[in-house]
């Protein structure tokens, strides 16, 4: 009887120190969202170029692709910040997406996760997701298809009559 | 044989019956609307029209257009907010195209071992698009008294 009382008495202390070690935390972006955004800041220009996705846009001015950014945008979630003089807008959908639209032409769309959003609260150097290149590039399509038939929808095609008479 | 066709019939019947239902509202669902007025008489507008109808501004920039806010929580994991985007038309200056996206806000807990003895548990959010809540069509209609 006394053996069951001390393995009784034993076997949940074992038991527990063999389970992982619990971490409770927040991310920066849920920190943002109960703080109403204050403190945050667009990223730098550079900083969103610094990401993979690079798209072209042609037979189309850049008042068009901005517009059509942040109305692609609205309809994934919150836009935390704009500014149309730096051509960047950043949205929190699924995804906190950094949108540079350049004053080019062809106009070009930059876009970068901002993956800071993700860091976590008890220990800066670490993201609470890590996102691998291929889950990346979905990302950045999947944008990109989005804007592309927002710019262009509803315009002639351009491009099919730009050599016609030649 | 007959029998069964019956129960299959009353079954279909009743599944169809436990389907979700798709939320309807009496007004159409609006998320832009052109108003004939200039842009500064419409931001200006839109900024107290939003405090009418209950939101709190959180950020705005008015050479991007663009208005964030919120609205009273529904309770303490939930939260609904809306992107306001005014449009300029610099061809017709006496004409501003209003976009609202309304969205709801939720938070929960995630879970994720990042390594083998590691349980990591963070508060997460969540958004879907609120179209159909009420927020846009009391936007447009209080816009549409004051202009």
């Amino acid at each position: 009887m006394r053996k069951t009382v001390v393995m009784l008495v034993l076997s949940p202390i074992v038991l527990a120190g063999c389970g992982p070690k619990v971490i409770k935390t927040k991310t920066a972006v849920y920190q943002l969202f109960e703080k109403d955004f204050q403190g945050f800041a667009l990223p730098e220009i550079d900083e969103i170029k610094e990401g993979a996705g690079r798209g072209t846009f042609r037979y189309t001015e850049f008042d068009q692709v901005w517009d059509s950014a942040i109305i692609v945008l609205m309809q994934q979630g919150v836009v935390l910040k704009a500014s149309k003089e730096a051509g960047i807008i950043v949205g929190m959908g699924e995804w906190p997406l950094g949108i540079l639209v350049e004053r080019s032409d062809p106009v070009n769309v930059h876009i970068r996760l901002i993956t800071n959003l993700y860091k976590r609260l008890d220990d800066p150097e670490k993201t609470a997701f890590d996102f691998q290149p291929d889950n990346l590039a979905k990302i950045h399509r999947s944008f990109y298809d989005k804007l592309a038939t927002q710019v262009y929808a509803g315009q002639k095609w351009k491009y099919l009559s730009a050599g016609a008479g030649e | 044989m007959k029998k069964e066709i019956f129960c299959l019939f009353v079954f279909a019947f009743t599944v169809a019956g436990c389907g979700p239902k798709i939320p309807t509202s009496d007004d159409p669902v609006e998320i832009e609307k052109v108003f004939n007025a200039s842009f500064d008489n419409v931001w200006n507008n839109s900024l107290g029209v939003i405090k009418t109808i209950g939101g709190t501004i959180i950020t705005q920039d008015k050479s991007a257009g663009l208005v964030t806010c919120k609205f009273p929580a529904r309770d303490s994991e939930t939260q609904t907010y809306a992107n306001i985007y005014i449009k300029r038309h610099p061809q017709n200056q006496s004409t501003a195209t209003i976009y609202v996206t309304p969205f709801t806000y939720s938070s929960y807990t995630a879970i994720k071992f990042p390594e083998r003895n590691i349980r990591l548990e963070f508060q997460d959010i969540s958004f879907r698009n609120d179209y159909f809540s009420d927020i846009g069509n009391a936007f447009f209609d209080g816009l549409t008294r004051k202009l």
